[in-house]
């Protein structure tokens, strides 16, 4: 019922180190990195660059792929260069949150407003060094104040506005799944939490796809203006209007 | 809820060593293997482009050896065709040869039998008109024939021309013997005395003749000197007969060969003409 209730796995102290407090979203984010590339590296081990593949390879390849083809779909001219920041991103949700839906007393670390914040940090970082990477600190800069110098203002402020709305996103919709099934759980507990935790296997898979390919957009709008002017904003407000 | 900037920095951390760890053990591997098959797929399919390329050359190559082979192979069989055919003809020819050789010496063999035919024909001829004119001569008047012979010899003595007669007693000079009269009949003492008297009147006064009998000259007489005779006996019309038989035989024998020959020419084909083994003389009257 405590742990049900708890808002964040932050609340969750597992052990202390001195005067640190080791709390389960680090034990979980440490246990979830471990998997991922302990798994990675069981399999890519022995990779085979023959038509014949293993079934795991044959499924990272698919993953790897899908995350690729989107990153291109975005309009990017080298998705390779993208693929470890944005694709990581969206894994590490992914992972997350299937394993919190399915694996009873799972914590997912997304459900801690402190790896969202933490996640949605990274990108506000990753955006201009992506940016200036690929068009100068010049180029990069001129953006803020196209298609006017008024619009300087406006920009900033939905800089820092859609890094706190990505970081509160992710949070709130996983806090709430997984709000949601601890109150299903004392009301009514049999039946309905396996039905909110099958809904929470899709809002969690759709709120990593969102994640990743909003960080996306963004990179995207901040690399890719010299090719026009009016590009960089579009893919932006469509996207954020599809959330 | 508030917000522990200690845990951000520490999940900015971790995010980061997990990028870190996902590039290097699963985005890098993965695309480079993809990258390898993909270079290996096209590697692979330009060395199919160029083997294919290589077969249809070696393709190509094969249809025209065997085109070659086909045109010379037809040319072997028109010359073998060819050579058949000459050597048909010629043994063909050879063939006709044959039978016309075989043809001529059958026409050959049937001339010399028709010769020996004629031969016999005429001493049979010559000995059954003898024996009939002896019989004759025996039952009616043998005497009488002799001496008409004899007449007749001596009348043509007397009657001969004188190139004859000059002819006749140079041989008389260069002759070793005494002309020598011979008859198939014996003569009396006057026939002799007579043809004596012929002969010396008609050649020399001192003319000593010989007689001697003989049955060769059929109903004859001949006087003999030196190399040359002077003769009359039944031979001479015998040898008429003869004559006459003779150009009977060979005018039909000619009529008979101008027959074969015009069946020969209307034969369909060369292809019909027997092997020369089967040819043979028509067998039947002609040879009798």
């Amino acid at each position: 019922m405590n742990q049900a209730m708890r808002l964040t796995p932050d609340e969750l102290i597992i052990f202390e180190i001195g005067s640190l407090s080791v709390s389960a979203t680090f034990v979980f984010t440490w246990l979830l990195m471990l998997l991922m590339a302990g798994g990675a590296w069981l399999i890519t081990r022995r990779l085979s660059s023959d038509v014949r593949i293993s079934p795991a390879q044959n499924v990272l390849e698919i993953i790897v792929m899908g995350i690729r083809d989107q990153i291109s779909a975005m309009g990017v001219k080298r998705p390779e260069l993208y693929m470890p920041f944005v694709g990581t991103l969206f894994l590490f949700i992914a992972v997350s949150n299937i394993f919190a839906a399915i694996l009873p007393g799972f914590q997912a670390p997304t459900g801690s407003l402190s790896t969202t914040v933490a996640l949605a940090f990274a990108v506000f970082v990753a955006v201009p060094i992506y940016g200036i990477s690929q068009r100068g600190l010049g180029g990069y800069l001129r953006q803020y104040i196209e298609p006017t110098p008024l619009m300087l203002p406006m920009n900033v402020i939905g800089e820092f506005s859609r890094t706190v709305a990505l970081a509160f996103r992710l949070f709130g919709n996983v806090m709430s799944g997984s709000l949601i099934v601890g109150m299903l759980l004392m009301l009514a507990p049999f039946f309905f939490p396996v039905v909110m935790r099958l809904l929470g296997l899709l809002t969690g898979l759709v709120q990593a796809y969102i994640f990743g390919v909003l960080a996306m957009v963004y990179i995207a709008s901040a690399t890719r203006v010299a090719r026009g002017e009016s590009d960089d904003v579009q893919p932006e407000a469509t996207a954020t209007k599809a959330v | 809820m508030q917000i522990d900037w200690v845990a951000v920095v520490a999940q900015i951390v971790n995010f980061l060593i997990l990028v870190w760890l996902l590039k290097r053990f699963l985005y890098g591997p993965i695309l480079r293997v993809m990258e390898e098959r993909q270079e290996r797929i096209s590697r692979e399919m330009d060395e199919a482009g160029e083997r294919e390329a290589a077969a249809k050359e070696e393709e190509r190559r094969h249809r025209e050896a065997r085109r070659e082979l086909d045109e010379q192979r037809d040319e072997m069989l028109d010359e073998a065709r060819e050579e058949a055919e000459a050597t048909r003809r010629q043994l063909v020819e050879q063939a006709r040869h044959e039978v016309q050789d075989l043809e001529r010496r059958w026409h050959e063999s049937l001339r010399e039998e028709q010769d020996a035919f004629v031969r016999e024909l005429r001493e049979r001829m010559g000995r059954q008109v003898c024996s009939v004119a002896r019989r004759a001569l025996e039952d009616i008047a043998n005497q009488e024939l002799q001496a008409q012979v004899l007449s007749v010899f001596t009348q043509r003595l007397r009657k001969l021309d004188d190139a004859r007669r000059e002819e006749l007693r140079s041989a008389l000079g260069d002759a070793d013997r005494a002309p020598r009269i011979t008859s198939a009949f014996a003569l009396t003492s006057a026939q002799r005395n007579e043809l004596q008297a012929a002969a010396r009147e008609a050649l020399e006064d001192d003319l000593q003749l010989s007689f001697e009998e003989s049955d060769e000259l059929l109903c004859g007489i001949e006087l003999a000197v030196g190399g040359l005779k002077i003769a009359w006996s039944i031979d001479s019309y015998l040898d008429a007969l003869e004559h006459s038989v003779v150009g009977a035989i060979e005018r039909e024998t000619a009529s008979e060969g101008r027959e074969r020959d015009a069946q020969a020419a209307e034969a369909p084909s060369v292809d019909d003409v027997m092997p020369p083994s089967e040819v043979m003389p028509p067998e039947g009257e002609d040879r009798e």
